[in-house]
């Protein structure tokens, strides 16, 4: 079987070239879940396999599959991957349309970096100016949702002075208590620790719902980060966020009042393409 | 930008990155500073360290090992086992096959995925040494012994009701008691002891934590195993991440036996290095 291994801001893909069917679902299911396992196989966060369009028109469908086999929609990270892949491969032009479950993606090719149309924000659904008190401190936060119908994910943004030099760790403890007394997202919500170090920059730290702890990179958490500033007023656009594995920048545009368009810029690598052998799987 | 085939090979959850370096194309510092690029989780290949083959004046080949930190191991029986499996399927090397490695010569045997080393001759004379540790109000018994490096076996019946946190503390306090062991020593828990296997935890002393696997824990414990009467060889140790065979003659009378030890050598894919976007350029020569 053969495959490439990429990554992007720390995220690890396998990718498999299935345009020709030759791998049916379970067997990618399978695939996914022998592979990714770190020292016995390949090891990687994730699998995706780059397959024939979903809908007319796109140049190619893909689908992501986690290391516990269960399917998600997509990740901004592997997305990334997989439209450089495609662009290199010559599968897709520079400027292209692919398919994802939830719905299809514009990508855009220059070198390693790729940049993602990642539609439209609603700001006027964005609750600001609220606040979250946790053990006698008070933290401006906001809430927003972002993405639509099945791929729609709540995001909390909590304001961190940029002098605050807490470590993660004691951030943890916070993210949990604001997900569970959210009445406003009552499946969770993930929760981005937000530091505006200028109009050009941010950090963040994302705790993400699915995962229950900080991930390396969040590519929808970097969004949801980078509107909250904007909308106060504490960044421009481009602005560039730094997230322990890496760095997003996030282009916003105001299409109509209270309607931004989203683009999602990051780089990507390709670590190495390979055949794997009976023994890995 | 820098083009390079591996082998991606694993034993006994120890996993490799095998490069080719038989035409001398990298040296000593760029294979250090390939270990360090290349042995990155998630950011590159990831594995435990690479392992390069080259050639050698007075055996088949010669294996050298590179940590994910840079620095040049001596010797891995894992990586050794992997090594010579990759040298004889690509007919570098015949099935019984003698290699030179940092700690010496290293003879092995493949069949397949099995690849047996021989580990030299273990001092029975030295394994006399049998004591106690005191630890919290407990008197631990032990057995010590020298099987390549100095190796503690500890036997189920001295860690009833204790769980992995208490045992690592435990290896951690043996570890640094200078006086019985003036060398160092790794521990060895025998987890579990039947007539057919052993479940054995080794704390490496140079890792300071417990391993997937540990070749000479396993040839340790079942050598202390068999002198107290729990087992016979050829004995099967099951590590948490795989199984070795230890194998020595069954005869007491004998001042020094000599040990093979029998495990699983994969191969998990064959890779090309496609771009290196960090010092790749001035990796090569």
């Amino acid at each position: 079987m053969k495959f490439a291994k990429m990554q992007a801001n720390g995220n690890d893909f396998i990718i498999i070239d299935n345009r020709e069917n030759i791998y049916d679902y379970e067997k990618i299911r399978e695939t996914a879940v022998k592979a990714c396992r770190r020292r016995l196989s390949l090891g990687a966060d994730g699998l995706m396999t780059i397959g024939k369009p979903f809908i007319p028109g796109s140049h190619f469908g893909m689908r992501f599959f986690n290391r516990d086999g269960s399917e998600s929609a997509m990740s901004g990270n592997g997305a990334r991957c997989i439209a450089r892949y495609a662009f290199q491969k010559e599968i897709a032009p520079r400027k292209m349309r692919f398919d994802t479950i939830g719905g299809s993606l514009d990508a855009f090719v220059e070198g390693p970096e790729v940049t993602l149309d990642m539609g439209r924000v609603d700001t006027s659904s964005v609750l600001l100016d609220e606040t979250f008190s946790y053990m006698g401190e008070t933290f401006p936060v906001n809430h927003m949702e972002l993405g639509h119908g099945t791929a729609a994910a709540p995001h909390t943004v909590v304001f961190l002075e940029k002098s605050d030099w807490r470590p993660l760790e004691t951030l943890a403890p916070l993210a949990r208590a604001l997900q569970k007394v959210s009445t406003r997202f009552p499946d969770g919500t993930n929760v981005n620790f937000l530091k505006v170090l200028g109009h050009g920059a941010l950090e963040v730290y994302t705790y993400e719902r699915g995962v229950d702890d900080f991930t390396l990179s969040c590519g929808s958490g970097s969004i949801a980060s980078a509107v909250a500033a904007w909308l106060n007023g504490w960044c421009d656009s481009p602005v560039e966020v730094y997230n322990p594995g890496g760095t997003n920048t996030i282009l916003l545009e105001e299409a109509a009042p209270s309607l931004l368009d989203v683009k999602l810029q990051g780089l990507t690598a390709f670590i190495a393409e390979g055949e794997l052998l009976p023994d890995g799987l | 930008m820098l083009s390079l085939e591996f082998t991606k090979m694993q034993g006994n959850g120890n996993d490799f990155i095998l490069v080719d370096n038989r035409a001398n194309r990298f040296s000593s510092k760029a294979l250090s500073r390939l270990a360090v690029e290349l042995c990155h989780r998630r950011r590159s290949v990831g594995a435990d360290g690479l392992l390069v083959i080259e050639k050698s004046p007075e055996a088949d080949f010669a294996m050298r090992l590179f940590n994910s930190d840079g620095s040049e191991a001596q010797m891995c029986g894992n990586g050794a086992r992997c090594i010579a499996r990759y040298a004889c399927e690509k007919g570098i090397a015949p099935r019984e096959t003698a290699f030179s490695t940092k700690a010496g010569l290293v003879r092995a045997k493949v069949a397949q995925e099995l690849v047996t080393l021989d580990m030299g001759t273990v001092d029975l004379g030295e394994v006399g040494r049998k004591g106690t540790f005191p630890f919290e109000g407990e008197e631990i018994s032990y057995t010590h012994l020298v099987a390549g490096v100095p190796h503690t076996v500890i036997f189920p019946q001295d860690m009833r009701e204790k769980t992995e946190t208490d045992l690592r503390r435990l290896a951690q306090t043996i570890q640094v008691d200078g006086k019985r062991f003036p060398e160092g020593t790794n521990v060895n828990f025998v987890t579990e002891a039947k007539e057919e296997f052993l479940r054995v935890m080794t704390f490496e002393r140079g890792v300071g934590d417990f391993t997937l696997s540990c070749g000479t824990g396993s040839a340790a414990s079942a050598i202390a195993a068999w002198l107290e009467g729990l087992v016979k060889p050829p004995v099967t140790v099951i590590n948490p991440g795989g199984t070795n065979t230890v194998d020595f003659p069954d005869e007491r009378s004998l001042a020094m036996i000599s040990v093979k030890l029998t495990g699983k050598a994969e191969f998990v894919y064959e890779g090309r290095i496609l771009e290196m976007e960090t010092e790749g350029k001035d990796i090569e020569g």
